[in-house]
């Protein structure tokens, strides 16, 4: 009779990635051959808001030190996709090591929304993400991140663009992180009233979608503009 | 479309004759039809599936395959009926794993990563990953009979530094 420890443990992996990342954890208690699997799992999606239920500091201090202690970094080979929902207090500097690790991984999708109530903890994202060959799904969402875009971007792979809330560091960072994305299908954009556009982008929200086809590209444009 | 056929024969001797494109699914028999290995008169012998699996495979190829060539006659499809038709897929995919045990599923996904068919993989997957999703570890170890050998101070230990996946 075939059980399911007859499955090798890249088959296994793969299982584990179709599970939340919650879920996927908590088979480490399942045995021995299950306790470091899903490590390996190319998706992982954190939210402090979802994943906590108790909301006493000291539990969201073991989180965040498990976010902060169990990296993908030298496991999963390619990242499929990072996920980050986090509203309380995870240090600016973890989000940016996973930023990096998405990248180094040849990651293909990154999703970082982030609110801190310490205004301070501003997220830099690294330079090299704006390069970066592998990203076909970049979302990022809080005034806390800032687009800080240093010359001209370049993302070949890119079809999804959401932009929500976020901290442009000059007028012109838009522009450039636009300047080459030749499969971009959808944009998304949510202005935030201080997030340093040039004027010329005078609307709040934005959502343009390109059917796909290289060939003959329809161009949907919706700019709604409010008061 | 070429229509030739192709013999596939189970370890334990059943035969099944399948379209070339149904078989193509498999990265493996594509390889053999590519290099010319697959002589028109003999069964390709794949000695680690039995009769009942490849029967599965076969059914989930022969599927799939009318699905491709829908594709490719209907490119100018609207966006409904490309959701109509993703929808008939789904509901015969659901229909198709409903309809087998666990066990079944893993000799499938067995047989799936053998031939190399990746969408049967990520099928066979995705359920088996349903059936875990809403379970906790000590439902899990039972449904799949994993045997748990951790020391009770072992598991203890996992849980604490895990502790909020047990939240």
């Amino acid at each position: 009779m075939v059980k399911i420890s007859d499955l090798c443990d890249d088959l296994l992996v793969k299982i584990i990635s179709y599970l939340p990342t919650k879920v996927a954890v908590s088979t480490s208690v399942l045995s021995k051959q299950w306790e470091f699997l899903w490590m390996w799992s190319p998706k992982l999606e954190y939210s402090d808001y979802n994943d906590i239920t108790d909301i006493n500091p000291s539990s969201l201090l073991t989180y965040h030190g498990f976010i902060a202690k169990n990296r993908p970094s030298d496991r999963a080979p390619i990242i499929e996709s990072l996920h980050h929902t986090e509203r309380r207090t995870v240090q600016p500097e973890v989000i940016k090591s996973w930023a990096e690790i998405a990248v180094s991984r040849c990651g293909r999708g990154l999703s970082i929304d982030y609110v801190s109530f310490n205004k301070e903890n501003a997220i830099i994202l690294p330079i090299n993400l704006y390069t970066c060959k592998s990203l076909v799904t970049l979302k990022l969402e809080g005034i806390q991140i800032l687009v800080d875009v240093p010359g001209i971007a370049c993302l070949p792979s890119l079809k999804t663009l959401q932009l929500h809330s976020v901290k442009y560091s000059n007028e012109d960072s838009l522009r450039l992180l636009l300047s080459y994305c030749p499969l971009l299908e959808e944009l998304s954009i949510e202005r935030h009233e201080k997030d340093q556009l040039r004027a010329a982008f005078h609307f709040r929200r934005c959502t343009i979608r390109i059917a796909a086809g290289a060939m003959n590209r329809d161009l949907f444009l919706n700019v709604f503009e409010e008061s | 479309m070429s229509s030739n056929m192709i013999m596939l024969k189970s370890s334990d001797g059943a035969s099944f004759e399948i379209e070339e494109a149904a078989a193509r699914k498999s990265k493996i028999i594509a390889n053999m039809i590519e290099v010319e290995c697959v002589d028109e008169d003999k069964a390709i012998p794949l000695q680690n599936v039995t009769g009942n699996i490849l029967a599965l495979v076969i059914e989930y190829c022969n599927k799939h395959i009318v699905d491709d060539d829908d594709d490719v006659a209907t490119e100018e499809a609207s966006e409904e009926e490309e959701e109509a038709k993703k929808k008939k897929v789904d509901d015969w995919e659901a229909e198709f794993m409903n309809s087998m045990s666990l066990e079944t599923m893993f000799e499938l996904l067995l047989a799936a990563n053998y031939l190399n068919i990746k969408s049967l993989i990520d099928l066979v997957c995705q359920t088996i990953a349903n059936n875990i999703k809403d379970k906790t570890p000590e439902e899990v170890r039972k449904i799949f009979s994993i045997e748990n050998d951790f020391t009770p101070e072992e598991e203890e230990e996992i849980r604490k530094e895990n502790a909020w996946a047990f939240g």
